[in-house]
């Protein structure tokens, strides 16, 4: 029965041949993207069944030629010969018959089952193009299917064809190959017969072909031959070929070629109407004029970037939110305030380091999506060939522009965005260099640090030259790894400029997609690993003896502040020694210190609010105070209510904008209000409660905890590391805070300002935290400053982006190549800046 | 057009507009094989649709847009 039949095809053809579009409609979402052993390019597979059959479909990379100048040349020849796929589905750009068919032509002589699929058969009818399709299936001794991809047209009829290619068991194809002329063919015989009668020659490769091979020099096929008879033959005829044509024999080769396409086009196709400007030439007119093109180049890559950043946050803040969310469920499984190592790797390790990684996720779908319209519609051609003069300076290709330009916004994107350059050398140079280019995670770090030691309106010029100096040093390496590594010839800057084409949502949405799920699948799971191991370090060890001692001082604060609260008395006109204040301010805390314990949908919590409800009643009704109790509890909540109001609403706000002030106004009526009704006296003083007496103990309460935990990370792994560092920090006028800050930075850069604001034991370490930057003002020089932000500008980029890098560039050397690399640049700038600003006293 | 007893001329020379005939590329194997692929090669008739002096030539080859870096158009020899 057919039932249990199963096939193979492989769809090849030129670049821009509409291959993928046919593979999409053919396969839907079947598909599954992966790479080809060893190498960046891409394979794509599929299925789909028809009649009972089912069949699976491979990709092939788009390629001119069957030579074995590139990777995807190579690739597609080895998978043909190799894999023998049981038909081979060529599809050609009807609109640009001769070229395509030059394809065609080399799978004839391979001698494989073959099907021509005529797509864009539309294009081609308006070019005033006409087939005798009849002649073209004799002509090619293939069947002949069209297909208008990008509508779906001729799907069923390609289908049916597919099926029948396989049915038919004698293919009439090689009877119908190029006739080469009398002085290659002379040669081609003689070779083929020698290679008939050598033994070691493998039955996979048609001797015709072979043949031809070794006479146009390919060097992957002359290495399969060993025979020394066979070697000479075939330069003996090279010799002779280049005595008579003048020219080298690949290059008659190819002429031949071209020769008999021009016989089928002659004979099976017919140009009705003279060819005129079409609307791709009009697009071109404007898009890559002199004049505008490089405008509107720029203004379509800043949308690009606008596109990928700013759309991609409200996305990219659900997500957090959600981590958020998934965090606290999970935490909410254990009683809180549990020391469970299972809650704190999950929820800290896990969940955080996860939850980093997916965060990327809108960016890099709305990239791909704006890079997948781009290349579809065929502008990135173009992009390729205006940027080229400037990138080929630097010893890059044009198309290496746009992943250096999104290495601002974020490298790991940048880094995938290298998949759309073609060569390997190229790709490799740019992946290395786009961290180059200061990406949005460094920000925070230079909003810390400018400030704090340069004057205001250098602030700006101070960020310049921070990003101006990453620029100039992606500029360098990239130099430098093209004349060492990545040495050889430039490649020849020869492109095709495809039509321009309106590109199909399906397309473009299935290419955003599979970049996104390999995003997630692959960077996923290293990222998971390498987050739980930062996690570790900077955790463990755990103190147990602190050097403090750490409750004493909790206990001294908090006698300090119902001392405090007791002096109050005076200003409420109570007796020095009544104690209802204190006792209300008592009952709170023990309220605060009992929920502390549970989580808020817990029996406890309640209860422990109800507890003191009770108890502040009771003082309220039994002591002859009471009144005054009421009355100074009821102002102090309307006064933090109406704060809290405040403080929420102007939350997304900047300082002086006039809505800030609309708010800030509103603040003030509400409390004018408050000290009207509860009279003068309890307004003041319980202003004076919040900012002279309960604000300070908070404080101070907290920083005692900081300052505990900077002694636990001080004794954590990543602690020691830091210190041990320091010998080698010192260069470079860093202590080992900031090495221990930089360990965290590696799991993402934004993480920096807050592991120094841990060290430096000071609460809410957010970039404008004032205590930190006087902290770290008295720790160092504007020297040291600048040396900071440079080392973080230059040295190992983030995990995510190492993580990218091994995933596109498919090898664990380069990414840990890119990862030493940089940092021991990072390391020697620094070092030598800090020096020469030392040498000759400048910033010390 | 093309007049065989006028001497080839570099590419980079030839007009805008006009139709100028490969006579030979100067390059290695490697070089000479990728252009052949690409339709470029001796007696093939291209037409110089664009030149811009900064990046390279546009041509019309075969049918087809393609466009030769800087580099390109001064080893190839037309007439």
């Amino acid at each position: 029965m057919e039932q249990t039949k199963r096939l193979t095809i492989a769809l090849a053809g030129n670049p821009n041949s509409g291959k993928t579009t046919i593979f999409n409609s053919l396969t839907g979402s079947r598909q599954h993207v992966g790479n080809y052993p060893g190498v960046t390019v891409e394979k794509k597979e599929g299925q789909f069944t028809h009649k009972g059959i089912t069949v699976k479909v491979i990709d092939l990379p788009g390629t001119y030629s069957l030579s074995a100048y590139s990777a995807e040349e190579l690739i597609t020849r080895n998978f043909i010969i190799e894999e023998k796929p049981d038909v081979i589905v060529n599809v050609i750009d009807a609109s640009n018959i001769e070229r395509n068919l030059y394809f065609t032509v080399q799978l004839m002589e391979l001698g494989v089952p073959m099907l021509a699929v005529f797509n864009m058969v539309d294009d081609a009818k308006a070019k005033g193009i006409e087939f005798d399709y009849k002649k073209v299936k004799e002509l090619l001794g293939a069947e002949v299917v069209q297909t208008v991809g990008n509508k779906g047209s001729g799907m069923a009829e390609l289908l049916d064809a597919i099926i029948r290619t396989t049915e038919s068991t004698n293919n009439k194809i090689e009877k119908h190959s190029v006739h080469y002329g009398k002085e290659l063919e002379f040669e081609i015989n003689k070779i083929k017969g020698m290679l008939i009668t050598s033994e070691n020659i493998e039955e996979k490769y048609k001797s015709r072909w072979l043949a031809i091979k070794l006479l146009e020099n390919d060097q992957e096929i002359k290495k399969t031959i060993t025979s020394d008879r066979i070697n000479t033959v075939v330069r003996e005829g090279e010799e002779r070929l280049r005595s008579i044509f003048n020219d080298d024999p690949e290059i008659i080769v190819a002429d031949s070629r071209y020769g008999f396409i021009s016989g089928i086009c002659r004979e099976a196709i017919k140009t009705t109407i003279e060819a005129r400007r079409s609307m791709s030439d009009k697009i071109d007119m404007v898009l890559t004029n002199r004049l505008l093109g490089l405008p509107i180049f720029f203004a379509l890559m800043y949308m690009v970037f606008e596109l990928t950043f700013t759309v991609g946050g409200p996305p990219m803040d659900l997500i957090d939110n959600f981590f958020g969310w998934l965090g606290g469920t999970i935490e909410s499984f254990w009683p809180k305030g549990s020391e469970s190592i299972l809650k704190a790797l999950l929820v800290e390790g896990v969940i955080g380091g996860v939850g980093g990684v997916v965060i990327f996720l809108p960016n890099i779908l709305l990239l791909f999506l704006a890079i997948a319209v781009l290349e579809d519609t065929g502008y990135m051609a173009r992009v390729a060939f205006i940027m080229d003069r400037v990138m080929h300076k630097i010893g890059l290709h044009g198309k290496s522009f746009i992943p250096m330009l999104i290495g601002f916004g974020c490298s790991v994107p940048a880094i995938l965005a290298t998949r759309t350059l073609e060569n390997k050398r190229d790709r490799l140079t740019t992946m290395l260099v786009a961290p180059l280019m200061s990406c949005g995670a460094r920000l925070p770090i230079y909003t810390l640090f400018i400030p704090i030691f340069f004057p205001t309106k250098w602030n700006g010029l101070v960020m310049w030259i921070i990003y101006f100096i990453g620029i100039t040093l992606a500029i360098l390496c990239a130099k430098l790894l093209r004349s060492t590594l990545f040495k050889g010839e430039t490649t020849a800057f020869v492109m095709e400029l495809p039509p321009y084409r309106i590109p199909t949502a399906r397309s473009v949405f299935i290419h955003m997609w599979e970049r996104g799920w390999l995003y997630l699948k692959k960077a996923g799971t290293v990222i998971l690993g390498i987050s739980i191991i930062l996690w570790v370090m900077t955790t463990y060890p755990q103190k147990k003896v602190f050097s403090k001692n750490y409750d004493k001082m909790n206990t001294q604060a908090q006698m300090k502040y119902f001392d405090s609260i007791k002096k109050l008395n005076a200003d409420l006109h109570l007796d020095n020694n009544s104690t209802v204040i204190l006792d209300a301010i008592k009952t709170e805390k023990e309220m605060m210190d009992t929920q502390a314990k549970f989580h808020k949908n817990e029996n406890g919590f309640v209860k422990a609010s109800e507890a003191k409800a009770v108890k502040i009643a009771q003082l309220i009704s039994s002591s002859k105070d009471g009144k005054i109790l009421k009355a100074f509890l009821k102002t102090r909540d309307d006064i933090k209510k109406a704060m809290l109001k405040f403080n929420d609403s102007v939350k997304e706000i900047k300082r002086g904008t006039p809505e800030y002030i609309v708010m800030e106004n509103g603040l003030n009526n509400r409390l004018n209000k408050i000290k009207n009704i509860n009279k003068d006296v309890y307004y003041k003083v319980v202003l004076k409660f919040i900012e002279n007496i309960e604000e300070p103990y908070l404080e101070k309460i907290k920083s005692i905890t900081q300052s505990k935990q900077a002694e636990q990370i001080a004794f954590s792994v990543s602690g020691r590391i830091g210190k041990s560092l320091e010998p080698l920090l010192k260069p470079m006028g860093f202590n080992w805070k900031v090495g221990t800050a930089l360990i965290g930075a590696f799991a993402a850069k934004e993480v920096f300002v807050a592991q120094m604001g841990v060290v430096y034991s000071v609460g809410n370490a957010d970039e404008n935290s004032e205590s930190l930057r006087e902290r770290i003002k008295k720790d160092y020089t504007p020297l040291a400053g600048f040396c900071i932000m440079l080392f973080c500008l230059i040295s190992a980029p983030c995990m995510a982006t190492i993580a990218a890098t091994k995933r596109e560039s498919n090898s664990w050397g380069w990414a840990i190549f890119q990862l030493l690399s940089l940092t021991i640049l990072a390391y020697v700038v620094t070092v030598a800046v800090y020096q020469l600003g030392i040498l000759f006293s400048i910033g010390v | 057009m093309t007049n065989t007893d006028r001497p080839p001329i570099p590419l980079m020379m030839a007009e805008q507009d006009t139709e100028v005939e490969i006579i030979e590329i100067k390059g290695g194997r490697e070089l000479k094989s990728r252009l052949s692929v690409m339709g470029l090669l001796p007696g093939v008739v291209v037409k110089i649709i664009k030149k811009y002096h900064t990046c390279g030539y546009v041509l019309m080859v075969k049918n087809s847009k393609v466009v030769l870096g800087r580099g390109m158009i001064q080893k190839i020899m037309v007439r």
